[in-house]
């Protein structure tokens, strides 16, 4: 709701600030942009299927950063809120650094922003002092933690950013879906390259935001993990950010150009800006519905990695093409004058919206299942029957089946199984005081099936002592041991 | 425990709009980041200290609540002039009933049908396959866990996912502190 309610927010600064009451076009324009959101497969996959709830509150609390940024530096604020927003902007960032440690890279992006924007020098530098000390207030608890306690200041493993892997060449890519929006955002940042001197500040902050994520994305660790796989959710802005300004951009033209408007609600600074947007608004636009009913196809064809990899070069060399394209017919159409209507701009957005719902339909898939949650093992109903109340230590499997009713159990998490030593093993069971062991068979997830892997090897040394550790359980994926007392009295 | 939850969501509530009501002209926008921080500062002040139950962030509720209502009635004389939105007649506005109002509604009716039809689906599928409900794997592996650990402890001191940031879970699964 918060996505929505500030890319709604976004979307009227971008477009419609301007005039202070409401129209028919604004609401089908805000109506169009909940559509997009909801529809866009990445958003729906944050939502449902692959990426973390903390990514979803990432993007909110970003775009309700971006929207409290542009009310503070296009002068939307008067003198007497112009703190409220300072304000409010200290205590997104501050949530922003609380949630994910890339989160602090975004903070410093906006302030940044918020130094450069139109402000005088000295109310800038007093309101970044405010938003720096809302985001220590806010977000400092979640790095001194670590440090106590683990020695450590998140982030770290900056091996593993995409900007330390870059020599692993083709190593690095994202899965299809991420890909085109990748392409997308790509494009949107070249559109802004080619109209750089465009003097409306608002869209270039949008722009400038979608860029940084774009980088922060590049900087971010476990980005390439393993050098396989690239996750775009680690710059989570890039989604709904993509959505707003291709629907901005395009909106810009009905309010800009309709005849209905009054010449002094125009503000880009010259007519020559304006036909640049139009044209970039028209393929944008344009690129975006081709995404959209490419995706699910793309997606669907993950299975068959060589068919991939040649439509992921299709599409990258068809965007690079639409993106020259669009540098040259921007430079060419000096005299070229395009219209728009509302009319067209509907069956337009009504087009989009009937092709992603019509793609989507076709290649919706069930959302893929857990090993050990059906017929695999059936480890956690047994422990969810029979223990209650009691300290687990866990290795391979995952914790959330094991608490049992009413969540009486302890788990303490250990991780993977594979490889794992006994005398890792044996000192935690006795300081966390554990009734039963339950080691399970770890494994590697594929689109729709799992590979598991064999059992640690010092199960064999377990199993050697059933006077201290008792078989009570066990199928091909697991095994439960009760520890008896003997264990806790022998040195 | 329910009417604890409800009590403490409610004076949060109540305390954001008092403040934002006092202090913020932007209430829309106001009020969500309001709500969303205390959502976020109080489990994250409470597993910090140690006492991370239900009792000591009603406290903190009822005690912003309090303050809330404090500075409502010293500056109740403030309130008396309201601001209120300003509307500008302008001369552009939508016909009432158009063509483009027609197609853009049809289609996201259409939208909008089919996200019920695949919740009902995909809730009538998981009831009837999964004795647990199945879950994404990040969720099941140290997201939920996280929560239930520091639940259990009633600290954010004793987790063994101490190296990373974990605010998204104070505000977010709020509720499952209780």
């Amino acid at each position: 709701m918060i996505l929505l309610l500030f890319s709604c927010a976004v979307l009227h600064i971008l477009c419609f600030h301007d005039r202070e009451a409401l129209s028919g076009a604004d609401i089908i324009a805000y109506l169009l942009l909940t559509v997009m959101l909801l529809l866009f497969p990445p958003l729906w996959d944050m939502h449902f299927n692959q990426i973390g709830k903390n990514d979803i509150a990432m993007s909110a609390f970003i775009i309700a950063a971006l929207y409290f940024l542009l009310q503070c530096i296009t002068g939307i604020s008067r003198n007497e809120t112009l703190g409220q927003n300072i304000l409010l902007l200290g205590m997104t960032l501050g949530i922003i650094s609380g949630i994910k440690p890339h989160g602090l890279l975004y903070s410093a992006f906006f302030l940044g922003m918020l130094l450069t924007g139109n402000l005088s020098k000295k109310a800038s530098w007093h309101s970044a002092m405010v938003v720096s000390l809302c985001i220590l207030f806010l977000a400092v608890f979640w790095y001194i933690r670590p440090l106590i306690m683990l020695k450590t200041i998140p982030p770290s493993g900056i091996d593993q950013t995409v900007i330390y892997n870059l020599n692993k060449g083709l190593h690095l890519f994202l899965h299809g879906r991420e890909n085109i929006l990748f392409s997308l955002a790509m494009v949107f940042c070249l559109i802004m390259g080619v109209i750089w001197h465009n003097q409306d500040f608002k869209m270039r902050a949008a722009n400038y935001t979608l860029a940084a994520s774009i980088v922060i994305f590049c900087l971010t660790p476990f980005s390439a993990l393993n050098g396989t796989q690239m996750q775009l959710r680690l710059a989570p802005a890039t989604l709904p950010l993509v959505i707003i300004i291709a629907v901005a951009t395009f909106l810009r033209l009905i309010v800009k150009a309709g005849a209905e408007n009054k010449p002094s609600l125009v503000n880009e600074p010259t007519p020559w800006s304006y036909r640049r947007v139009t044209f970039g608004a028209y393929v944008s636009l344009g690129l975006c519905s081709v995404a959209m009913v490419a995706i699910p196809w793309l997606a669907g064809l993950e299975a068959k990695q060589r068919w991939v990899w040649n439509l992921r070069g299709f599409i990258l060399i068809g965007f690079l093409a639409a993106s020259v394209y669009l540098y040259n017919a921007v430079k060419a159409a000096k005299d070229y004058h395009l219209g728009a209507s509302r009319s067209r701009f509907a069956v337009f957005a009504g087009f989009i919206v009937l092709l992603t719902l019509g793609s989507q339909i076709r290649s919706y898939e069930p959302i893929g299942d857990l090993p050990g949650y059906n017929e695999n093992t059936s480890v956690y109903r047994w422990v969810y029957q029979n223990i209650r109340g009691k300290n687990l230590y866990l290795l391979g499997l995952r914790p959330y089946g094991l608490y049992g009713q009413e969540f009486s159990n302890r788990v303490i998490y250990g991780g993977d199984s594979h490889n794992t030593k006994l005398e890792d093993w044996l000192s935690l069971l006795k300081h966390h005081k554990v009734d039963y062991l339950v080691i399970g068979r770890d494994y590697a997830q594929h689109e729709g099936w799992y590979d598991f892997k064999p059992f640690p090897s010092d199960l064999a040394k377990i199993m050697a002592m059933p006077n201290i550790f008792k078989l009570v359980w066990s199928d091909h994926g697991a095994m439960i041991f009760s520890i008896q007392p003997g264990f806790f009295n022998c040195s | 425990m329910y009417i604890l939850l409800l009590i403490t969501f409610t004076a949060i509530f109540i305390s954001a709009y008092i403040i934002t009501k006092l202090h913020f002209n932007n209430r829309l926008s106001a009020l969500p980041i309001l709500i969303s921080t205390m959502l976020y500062l109080f489990p994250t002040i409470a597993g910090a200290l140690g006492i991370l139950r239900p009792y000591p962030l009603i406290t903190f509720a009822l005690v912003t609540l309090l303050i809330s209502v404090i500075t409502l009635i010293f500056y109740k004389k403030g309130l008396d002039k309201p601001n209120k939105l300003k509307y500008i007649s302008i001369e552009y506005r939508a016909r009432p009933v158009s063509i483009e109002v027609i197609l853009v509604i049809f289609s996201t009716i259409l939208s909008l049908l089919w996200i019920s039809f695949f919740v009902v689906q995909s809730v009538k599928h998981k009831i009837a396959h999964y004795y647990i409900p199945p879950l994404p794997w990040d969720v099941v592996e140290y997201h939920f866990p996280h929560l239930v650990d520091a639940i259990q402890s009633g600290s954010l001191w004793t987790t063994i996912w101490a190296h990373y940031p974990w605010g998204v879970k104070c505000f977010i699964h709020g509720g499952l502190f209780f």
